[in-house]
């Protein structure tokens, strides 16, 4: 039996890891707002990303189903808003994805620093959306978070993240309305509200 | 194993985990194009496309794992005095667990540690029935890759998303492409698929390999139980034949008395010088012929008897023809001489010597014979650097019956009992894979007054 114990104490913490993390996702009633009750946002849209992770590109796909004007630039810099009238910010960091574009994640941050300066000096409405889910979780997809939400107008995101509460209570303290849906599909009435 | 081969083992072990972390570096284009692939199939709604690059990243993840999972096995395994003990696993867990933490730090990633815990854990099960034998290194790569190619596939599967799998960038970025593409069916299938797949292949890989080696192991038995049935008939054989020269040199007894009682008479009649010096040299002839004959009948019979010629004799009599054993033997100048009887104590002696001469059969090695004097005694130090015997041995060693060869185990006990008549005493100290030391100490001691005559 002794020769075993090492390999049964691993499956015992896979076991409860396993629970801990399906009681910090599990369904408790977290009361956000369905929709927006009236537009904030006008086209055309642009769309970028906070991160460069793939959700930006998978949000554009979303946006493009319900006929937006919207344009998906993941490098948008801050003279690119002049020919928009939103802009939507998907988070998610993607090491990969940062690698692609030969940018360190200081300059990402500084990147979208002057997009959000540049939005709210224009002014147009900012919408942050974040459809990682609980997958997406990491350290420096929350510091797009953190860096993002004191600017924007309207939050979109995942019931299922971990941290929903932290978000929602991140949402609060800047006075801004959260929507929290079930999946990436449910994204799309949401989204409509915040126009249309 | 000694210590520039340990150091050796290491620096491989160290360079392999150095490997695996560095193999995101080395493949940059491997990871563009999984990157890029992802993008690809949602610009062209593709699945059949996200599910080639589900291969490939799972593959670029298990050829990255397979050298740090090595890696750290050769390391645990070099490290660790006995293979496969607690120690060994921490370790072996440790340094995986470890080199994980190093590679997310460094590439700031967010892979899951709870597939490494799943995976560590089922591994060092499994490991318990993978034979360990020569081509352990082989048999545990192979399991392993499949292992890796199959709880992978658990990353994948979006369902198990809120349990903290598949938290790395290329898993989030294709399972959030595959609920845009199929709203999660494909991956949610395929995957568990896959992984069952992968796993059921590794597990029956085990068990064959488990029933295998078994087979071999009884085979060798049978093979082993044959050679020692053959060895103990040979023994009978040879205690019949003691047996039969115990009585004939019991039964030289009589002969001699004659001869002495003839030789004390023809003194007596014949006068002349010459004649009587050679009568006297067959009377000490004669004396020393009784000597002997005592010494094989009884065990009491002790004579005076130089170190040097005892420690010739039991060389004489120890058959050492194994190029790769090599003998170290020093004895001590001037010792004082001992008083034992020759021929059990030199039998006592050429026991222990081929008990550590048989240990080193397999694999060769030193065998050390020291002869020294301490205060009131002479130490015998018999020390080889064979396989070495488990602590939990060395005392039942000493008794009759018990044997580790399935031999006679009356080898050791009739050492301790000469020793013992001796007036001395005998241990043996070992540590496994390193030394085994046997300590025979008598007593240096005056000749006793009362010569033992009972025998005539």
């Amino acid at each position: 039996m002794k020769k075993y114990s090492i390999a049964i104490i691993l499956l015992l913490i896979s076991i409860g890891t396993i629970l801990l993390q399906s009681r910090s996702v599990s369904p408790e009633t977290k009361y956000t707002w369905p929709n927006l009750p009236a537009p904030i946002g006008e086209e055309p849209i642009l769309i970028t990303s906070a991160g460069q992770a793939t959700e930006g590109k998978v949000f554009s796909y979303v946006t493009k189903d319900l006929h937006f004007e919207t344009d998906y630039r993941p490098r948008a810099l801050s003279t690119d808003l002049y020919e928009y009238e939103t802009l939507v910010l998907v988070t998610g960091y993607s090491p990969h994805g940062l690698n692609q574009t030969y940018r360190s994640i200081e300059e990402e941050k500084q990147r979208v620093d002057k997009l959000l300066q540049q939005a709210e000096r224009k002014p147009i409405p900012i919408i942050v959306v974040h459809v990682g889910g609980a997958a997406r979780d990491d350290q420096y997809t929350w510091e797009f978070l953190r860096q993002s939400l004191p600017y924007a107008d309207y939050v979109i995101g995942l019931r299922q993240m971990e941290q929903s509460t932290q978000l929602q209570r991140l949402a609060e303290k800047h006075s801004i309305p959260v929507t929290l849906v079930e999946e990436l599909n449910d994204i799309r009435t949401p989204f409509n509200s915040a126009f249309r | 194993m000694k210590d520039d081969k340990k150091i050796a083992y290491v620096a491989l072990g160290c360079f392999l985990i150095l490997f695996g972390i560095l193999f995101p570096v080395q493949s940059m284009k491997w990871s563009s194009w999984i990157y890029e692939n992802i993008e690809i199939s949602l610009e062209s709604t593709d699945s059949g496309r996200l599910v080639m690059t589900a291969l490939s990243y799972i593959t670029w993840y298990s050829i990255t794992f397979s050298f740090i999972y090595m890696g750290a096995m050769v390391i645990s395994h070099t490290l660790s005095k006995r293979f496969f003990s607690i120690w060994n696993q921490l370790m072996f867990s440790g340094i995986v667990l470890a080199s994980v933490l190093v590679y997310n730090r460094m590439y700031h990633e967010h892979y899951a540690y709870i597939i490494h815990f799943l995976l560590l854990g089922i591994m060092l099960f499994l490991m318990n029935f993978i034979p360990k034998q020569r081509y352990f290194y082989v048999t545990f790569l192979l399991i392993l890759v499949f292992m890796l190619f199959s709880v992978q596939w658990l990353n994948l599967i979006p369902a198990l998303s809120n349990f903290g799998f598949g938290t790395d960038d290329f898993a989030v970025s294709m399972k959030i492409t595959d609920e845009y593409l199929t709203n999660q069916k494909l991956f949610n299938t395929f995957s568990t698929i896959l992984f069952g797949v992968f796993f059921l292949i590794a597990i029956i890989i085990t068990t064959l390999l488990h029933l295998f080696s078994k087979q071999i192991m009884i085979s060798r038995q049978y093979q082993q139980q044959t050679e020692e049935l053959r060895e103990t008939k040979g023994a009978l054989i040879e205690t019949n034949v003691y047996k039969e020269i115990h009585s004939l040199v019991h039964d030289l007894k009589s002969p001699l008395v004659t001869v002495e009682g003839l030789i004390s008479l023809l003194s007596l009649k014949v006068q002349d010088e010459k004649s009587q010096s050679y009568f006297e040299r067959i009377s000490t002839s004669l004396e020393k012929m009784k000597d002997m004959v005592s010494e094989i009948l009884y065990e009491d019979t002790k004579r005076e008897l130089e170190v040097q010629e005892l420690v010739n004799y039991v060389r004489s009599h120890v058959r050492q023809e194994d190029p790769d054993i090599a003998f170290h033997m020093q004895v001590e100048e001037n010792l004082p001489n001992l008083y034992i009887n020759k021929i059990r104590f030199a039998r006592a002696l050429s026991n222990v010597l081929e008990n550590a001469l048989r240990s080193l059969k397999d694999e060769g090695g030193n065998l050390y014979l020291d002869v020294e004097q301490h205060e009131q005694s002479i130490h015998f130090l018999i020390e080889d650097d064979g396989p070495g015997i488990d602590a939990a041995w060395l005392e039942t060693i000493w008794e009759e019956g018990f044997s580790t060869k399935n031999s006679s185990g009356i080898g050791l006990p009739f050492v301790k009992n000469v020793v013992h008549q001796h007036g001395g005493t005998v241990s043996m100290e070992s540590e496994p894979d390193v030394y085994t030391r046997v300590k025979i100490e008598i007593p240096v001691s005056e000749k006793e007054d009362e010569e033992d005559d009972s025998g005539y």
